[in-house]
């Protein structure tokens, strides 16, 4: 048992602190997590607000805390799953651990707490604010404080598991396969078009329950995300018997996943790290390409490489592909009845909330700091830091401005937009790429992270990927905020957001001319 | 030729080159030896001119790294002390990677992979990962990496470390046969016998100051490498 209690010790050191030794560092970091910290507080508070005035309108107020408890439980499904391949097979401790006199049921039950602690700090930046809107609208019995504080340490719980059956069948599923990390990427997109052909399927219209949309909308979290059913039994008619099974369901559930792992662990382990060979042993030859393009070859090849780098910085894409795919199949009736409503207003609040997804597109804000060890090739290159620049604003681009393009045409033809709306919108979605490709480097340079262990700590955990998601959420509410619904105030936007860009270009020919020539590893 | 002038760099308060000094002319294979943390790696980084130093210079054909490194660097290559490499690519990818980097025209390019993977026998697995290499493998690919665009100065950093048997006495005998073209082979090592068979100039380090410089002879005189340089660092 002490080995268990010093392994979780060092685990939560990791969570807490993650590498970083020098003092400095570790302030800086810390506050950025507390700023970070305070933004979700703020912004889940916020939400949970609105949602609890909307509830209001339709009297369906008792909504909220399932709501709250079904997307928190969604987004930390979304969240994890990626993160079980790293965890279990590609931490390099493994080795080290399995060498060591500990049972492996410790070290894989203390890799599950690591897992869960991390999500839990998610479930309360989620759960509380809404649990303080809650009580403050809706005069509730002392039991149901007894009732919410007894399942929230438990919430993240079922989500955990849930992300660890995706995350080890997808390393199960690829350990068949010579292109492991080709599987797991399909695999890996595979699973985001299942939640949302789900998601999709789980919202019924149901003609009986037109006059109730309070019942509709909780009706859609019970079939998306069923333990909604038990939550909403014991927080809202504080059932006994129902938290029991809740937190049998839980406890069992996560023991359970727990014994499967320590005892399918080195099967699969042995077969992910299996070495597969080319069949070809032919030295093919190939053409001479200009440095900008070998560079860009080569970042493809890393970001079509690892899933975790795609599926997370190429969000976006997937979102935007999504919504895309919705607006494409939405019944003429719905489109017609959203036109006639809102009109040009309305395809603009749209453009603008779509507009957020582009800078969920960010594989250059962590490029750099992804050549780790590897920086120094970098280094010793007859190359400038400007033929960088420049082959990263082409990879941006090339990942983001056809999607941007695409999305923002489907929006002016489905929403039959008037020209003169669709010419700066067009324009602010092809800026703000630009810019994204500029800000997003300059980003990465200001973080630049080289000295790192686990690829998985840049791509989740950097500062750099946090700020590009934050700045994507100003921007996109920005212009719903300051309710820019005039063609002007497009025009002004798109101009501020191109003088942005220049000067972010400006900024990283300078500024980051002279910190790539201070790096190296 | 390669000059080395006065030399210096601290890291913070402490000191890591004193004021170093050497001549490299062309065609020599030139050791540099000395003890962990003597500043060998910190020497080639700044002769690189990936770390900036604190005073002194590095003049290749009397051009200054600092004025001209990026047309100095075309026409070095540099063998690390750890091959970290690009484990996504293949190994032909990598290579083919490094070459368009320095602008090598297409038949130099695959003439040289060719040549080199066959010589250091890894001609077979170039259509592999990287990230399937061994230790060896990986110092194979660097080595390969840093002789396809004709360099005329090749810096290693501990070069032998990993490779077979066999691959060593090959990477001797290419290192031989490129500094009879003229070309410059500098390179740290640990390896005392392999400094003293192959080199004909040496310098010993210490602490970040140069002990001893010159052609082999006249550095050990009729002793051996070994015994000089046991009794140099010894009584430093």
């Amino acid at each position: 048992m002490n080995k268990f209690i010093s392994l979780m010790k060092v685990n939560i050191k990791g969570i807490i602190r993650g590498k970083e030794n020098k003092k400095k560092k570790l302030l800086s970091h810390g506050l950025i997590l507390i700023v970070a910290g305070a933004l979700i507080l703020y912004y889940s508070y916020k939400f949970a607000n609105l949602s609890m005035k909307g509830l209001k309108v339709i009297h369906s107020e008792f909504i909220l805390l399932p709501e709250f408890f079904a997307i928190s439980s969604v987004l930390l499904i979304f969240t994890n799953y990626k993160k079980i391949n790293d965890l279990f097979f590609k931490n390099t401790d493994y080795d080290l651990l399995e060498s060591m006199p500990i049972k492996r049921h410790y070290i894989i039950l203390s890799k599950m707490i690591e897992l869960y602690m991390s999500a839990l700090l998610v479930t309360l930046a989620f759960m509380i604010p809404s649990y303080y809107v809650y009580i403050t609208n809706v005069a509730v019995e002392p039991i149901f404080h007894v009732m919410y504080f007894a399942t929230l340490l438990f919430v993240p719980c079922i989500p955990v598991v849930i992300a660890t059956i995706i995350g080890y069948l997808m390393s199960y599923i690829s350990s068949f396969f010579k292109r492991k990390d080709l599987v797991q990427l399909i695999t890996g997109i595979a699973v985001f078009y299942i939640a949302f052909y789900v998601g999709k399927n789980s919202f019924k219209i149901d003609a009986t329950q037109m006059g109730n949309f309070g019942k509709m909308i909780l009706n859609f979290f019970d079939n998306y995300y069923p333990m909604t059913i038990l939550y909403k039994d014991i927080v809202m008619d504080s059932e006994i018997l129902s938290l029991i099974m809740y937190l049998l369901i839980n406890i069992v559930s996560f023991i359970a996943i727990t014994f499967v792992i320590t005892k399918t662990y080195t099967f699969i382990n042995s077969k992910l790290h299996q070495v597969s060979t080319s069949g070809n042993k032919k030295i093919k030859e190939t053409k001479t390409l200009s440095p900008t393009v070998s560079l860009l070859k080569k970042d493809f090849k890393k970001l079509f490489s690892s899933s975790n780098y795609l599926l997370n910085t190429c969000v976006g894409v997937i979102v935007l592909t999504l919504c895309i795919i919705g607006l494409v199949t939405s019944s003429k009736i719905g489109i017609a009845v959203v036109s006639e409503i809102s009109g040009n207003t309305g395809g603009l609040i749209f453009s603008y909330s779509m507009l957020m997804f582009l800078g969920y597109i960010y594989p250059t804000a962590i490029s750099l700091s992804l050549e780790g060890k590897n920086f120094y090739i970098l280094r010793t290159l007859p190359i400038t830091f400007k033929t960088i620049i420049k082959e990263k604003n082409l990879f941006h681009i090339i990942c983001g401005l056809p999607i941007a393009i695409i999305t923002i045409l489907i929006i002016i033809i489905k929403l039959n937009m008037k020209l003169k709306y669709a010419v700066p919108l067009f324009l602010l979605y092809v800026v703000t790429t630009l810019f994204h490709a500029n800000f997003h480097l300059l980003l990465d340079m200001l973080f630049l992270n080289i000295s790192w262990e686990n690829e998985i700590k840049v791509i989740k955990r950097s500062i750099q990927s946090i700020l590009s998601l934050v700045i994507a959420i100003f921007m996109g509410v920005l212009p719903l905020a300051a309710k820019f619904d005039r063609i002007y105030k497009v025009y002004i936007y798109a101009g501020i957001i191109l003088l942005l860009t220049i000067a972010s270009y400006i900024v990283l020919r300078k500024f980051g001319t002279s910190k790539f020539n201070k790096t190296l590893n | 030729m390669i000059i080395i002038k006065n030399l210096s760099k601290s890291y913070g308060n402490k000191q890591v080159l004193k004021s170093v000094d050497l001549k490299i002319s062309d065609g020599d294979i030139y050791a540099f030896v000395g003890s962990n943390g003597a500043g060998k790696t910190t020497t080639i980084k700044c002769m690189l001119g990936i770390l900036p130093f604190d005073s002194g210079d590095v003049l290749y054909d009397g051009t200054s790294i600092k004025d001209e490194p990026l047309k100095i660097k075309q026409d070095i290559a540099y063998i690390p002390d750890n091959p970290d490499i690009y484990e996504h690519l293949t190994g032909y990818e990598y290579l083919s990677f490094i070459a368009d980097m320095y602008e090598t025209d297409a038949k130099t390019k695959n003439d040289n992979i060719r040549k080199y993977a066959k010589l250091l026998e890894i001609d077979t697995k170039l259509n592999d990962r990287i990230g399937s290499y061994s230790h060896g493998m990986r110092q194979k690919i660097v080595i390969i990496a840093a002789l396809i665009h004709n360099p005329k100065v090749i810096i290693m950093d501990e070069p032998f470390v990993g490779l077979d048997p066999l691959s060593t006495h090959t990477l001797k005998e290419i290192m031989k046969e490129l500094t009879k073209d003229g070309k410059i082979i500098f390179f740290s090592t640990h390896v005392l016998d392999v400094a003293e068979k192959l080199c004909n100039k040496i310098a010993i380090i210490k602490n970040g100051k140069i002990l001893t410089e010159g052609t082999m002879k006249e550095v050990t005189k009729n002793s051996s490498l070994e015994d000089i340089f046991l009794e140099l660092v010894s009584h430093e």
